[in-house]
């Protein structure tokens, strides 16, 4: 038996953007980084340790609008455009540095970076990034789970009981689309309880979901074994809390492991960096330099005076911090074991896109980290359906209404900066429960359709992103139109059901822009 | 009526705080869209229905929105309102603030430590004798708690005055991430309080408070 297990979670989330109307669109590009940096690198990962024969588990949440993006023909085909758009600059660097000793061989690893991405794009993948998670769900190393239908905070739709049971029993569908297969378990979206929560999950046969620590620490009764080993809630679903220790040491910006100096810097680009002519094809069309995903420095230190990036230290150095990682578990482990009856549970959630996108050697460091497991054997990798196989005895408690978030409960998604947007998505989801009822028995084809489209509206608008990133400061006024888009989009079509008069062009453009959840039926709003 | 209303302000850097999804990854792609302009799109200040929400924000905080319509107000021309939370309880409802105000579209945050609490909220006019007249309930929300907490049913296994696992394991469980929370010192006081609670009464787990799952 190990001294121990640990849970590692990755929370896989963009929020939908599609932007069809442009060759080149910023908010595209997230989730075309998002792809090059994190999701494919982790896949990627996941093969080698596959055909080493090292032994990994780890549980994977891909929200619904990342589903939807990543199996959209028209992000795909564009996806695959960037790819090579992304060969081809780097092509034109290496020709450019080809004899600059300083960054030659930087250049040279991205060539063959973005040409093995490719590469597996094109084959293992057969170009969509889904196949990857299937092949690792089938295999049983990946516990894929799901998230509210668009992230919304859950907290606060309940006001309206539906809206929240929607973002649920919505995701759980898309989820079946996309694995053709029941999630088990579900990341809340920002890690958002609220009392009675627990109820809709069961009913939706999701069996486990994950807390921020003190979502544990302050259930009532306090659970036995702390963050240690799950709850289950009075509606017998399980919850994970998350472990401050293995958390701190890979998010805190002071003692995480990504600040090293060897490690990849995150904002030097060559976006930023190089002549305007040259990079201009490979920026904005309008000539706002971005980030290309060419970064050749490395962290080296605070001030402005950067290095270059040596990808052979750096990989040094990821199986240095995965050792240090893993030494730490196993001693965390040993202690913890004293006060228990059980080897302790280690739950360690992360965003996903924090591996490879922020923290670019993050990926190579959590397969060094399985490897580091698989040789010693002291603490083992585990998926929570694993773990409850295991220990099917747990305490009951009713979790603490919590999130994720900065003072870990609700204030970031509620304040000064957006709370303005509470008052119409209560209006859209009051109404929309509403249109269900009245017109459950419509035929008429037009009108569904419209009465479909409004419901994607109110679930786009709903995405916690939009409150988050108003909270933030950072994009408030895309964050801030994004929202208004959804809401006035929302209440034109509204008008329209009231005044019997339907803009037909105008209902097709918004089906061809937010096409998230194409098979949706109002109806699912209906009490 | 205590007037308890204040704004909330939230920290303005959340970023130098990054133990938490204050490193979301949509706020590092986001930090390119700064210069994103595009359509404005119009949208109603209020709904013309009459509505009374409550939202929690945290254990101190409560955000609560509301519009009062004409047609509500009819035949009762109040030009001041008030708003009282209660508290529910097994015995009924209990004030715990209360404000006026005249704005008929509005939204306000009222602070009060309310860990655990049930709380729902009424709207009213005053009328010319300055009587309350209820117009609108609210929604009715729980708070979140913020305090350690035993079981007292039994204690059939006192493991937890013998020893000091849950102690630890407490302590191990909680980090300063959390703003919110209590200090480790305070912490420890309460769980010290706890355990001499525990060696002198019921407190504990008993092994068949444990549910086998189905």
């Amino acid at each position: 038996m190990p001294k121990g297990y640990f849970a590692p979670v990755l929370h896989s989330h963009l929020p939908f953007v599609k932007h069809p109307g442009f060759e080149y669109f910023l908010e595209e590009h997230w989730l075309f980084e998002a792809i090059d940096e994190t999701y494919i690198p982790l896949l990627m990962g996941f093969k080698e340790l596959e055909e080493k024969g090292v032994n990994f588990k780890i549980t994977i949440s891909l929200t619904p609008p990342l589903c939807e993006m990543l199996a959209d023909d028209y992000l795909r085909n564009k996806y695959h455009g960037h790819l090579e758009r992304m060969i081809e600059l780097c092509h034109k660097e290496v020709e450019r540095t080809k004899d600059d000793a300083y960054f030659r061989d930087i250049s040279k690893f991205y060539l063959e970076r973005f040409s093995a991405i490719k590469s597996f794009f094109e084959g293992f993948l057969n170009y969509d990034v889904l196949n990857g998670y299937r092949h690792f769900s089938d295999s049983g190393k990946i516990e894929i789970i799901t998230c509210g239908a668009t992230h919304g905070f859950l907290p606060l739709m309940s006001s309206n009981q539906k809206a929240v049971e929607v973002q649920i029993e919505l995701a759980v569908a898309t989820h079946k689309k996309h694995f053709g297969k029941q999630p088990n378990g579900i990341w809340l979206p920002e890690c958002a309880y609220y009392e009675g929560l627990d109820e809709i999950l069961n009913k939706n046969n999701i069996k486990f979901f994950f807390m921020d620590s003190h979502g544990l620490v302050y259930a009532k009764p306090t659970p036995k074994f702390g963050v240690f080993a799950p709850i289950y809630t009075p509606n017998g679903v399980a919850a994970f809390g998350r472990d401050p220790d293995s958390s701190k040491q890979v998010w805190s910006s002071k003692e995480g492991y990504p600040g090293d100096v060897n490690y990849r810097d995150f904002y030097r680009d060559i976006g930023y960096d190089l002549d305007f002519d040259y990079v201009k094809p490979y920026i904005c069309p309008d000539g706002t330099r971005v980030f290309t995903g060419l970064k050749y420095y490395k962290v080296t230190s605070a001030s402005e005076q950067k290095e270059v990036y040596n990808r052979q230290n750096a990989l040094l150095k990821a199986k240095e911090h995965a050792a240090n990682f893993h030494i730490n578990r196993e001693k965390q482990a040993e202690y913890l074991s004293e006060f228990m009856d059980r080897p302790p549970l280690i739950v360690s959630p992360y965003d996903a896109e924090l591996f490879g996108h922020w923290w670019f050697e993050g990926p190579d460091f959590l397969m060094n980290l399985f490897e580091e497991m698989d040789r010693h054997k002291v603490v083992e990798a585990i998926t929570p359906m694993e773990y409850m196989a295991i220990y099917d005895t747990n305490q009951v408690a009713e979790p603490n209404p919590s999130s994720w978030g900065d003072r870990g409960y609700y204030d970031v998604w509620i304040n000064g900066s957006n709370d303005w947007i509470y008052r119409h998505l209560h209006f859209m989801a009051d109404k929309m429960t509403e249109f269900a009822d009245k017109y459950y028995n419509l035929k008429d084809s037009v009108t569904v359709r419209l009465l479909n489209q409004m419901a994607r509206e109110l679930l786009l608008a709903q995405s916690s992103d939009w409150a988050f990133l108003m909270t933030t400061k950072t994009a408030v006024e895309y964050s801030t139109k994004r929202t208004r888009e959804h809401i006035s989009n929302f209440v034109k079509m509204l008008d329209m059901i009231e005044e019997d008069n339907i803009n037909e062009p105008f209902l097709s453009d918004l089906e061809h822009k937010n096409s998230i959840f194409q098979g949706l039926d109002f109806r699912i709003y209906a009490s | 009526m205590a007037d308890k209303i204040s704004t909330v302000p939230i920290d303005a850097n959340l970023k130098d705080e990054s133990f938490s999804s204050n490193t979301h990854p949509t706020l590092l792609f986001a930090e390119e869209a700064k210069d994103y302009s595009g359509l404005d799109y119009k949208i109603p200040s209020k709904y013309g229905i009459d509505t009374l929400k409550l939202l929690p924000v945290n254990v101190n905080t409560i955000f609560v929105y509301w519009e009062i319509t004409d047609k509500l107000l009819n035949n009762s021309p109040f030009e001041t309102f008030a708003l009282k939370l209660f508290e529910l309880t097994d015995s009924g409802e209990s004030e715990v603030l209360g404000f006026y105000f005249k704005e008929r579209v509005s939204g306000k945050y009222a602070n009060a430590h309310l860990p655990s609490k049930n709380l729902v909220a009424t709207i009213g006019g005053i009328d010319a004798n300055g009587r309350f007249v209820e117009l609108i309930r609210s929604n009715k929300v729980k708070m979140p708690n913020d305090t350690v907490t035993a079981v007292t049913q039994n204690n059939e296994e006192a493991w937890m005055s013998k020893h000091s696992e849950w102690t630890e394991l407490i302590k191990a469980s909680t980090t300063a991430h959390f703003s919110h929370a209590k200090s480790s010192i305070t912490l420890v006081k309460e769980m010290e309080f706890l355990k001499k609670y525990a060696d002198k009464a019921a407190f504990g787990m008993s092994s068949s408070e444990l549910v086998k799952k189905d």
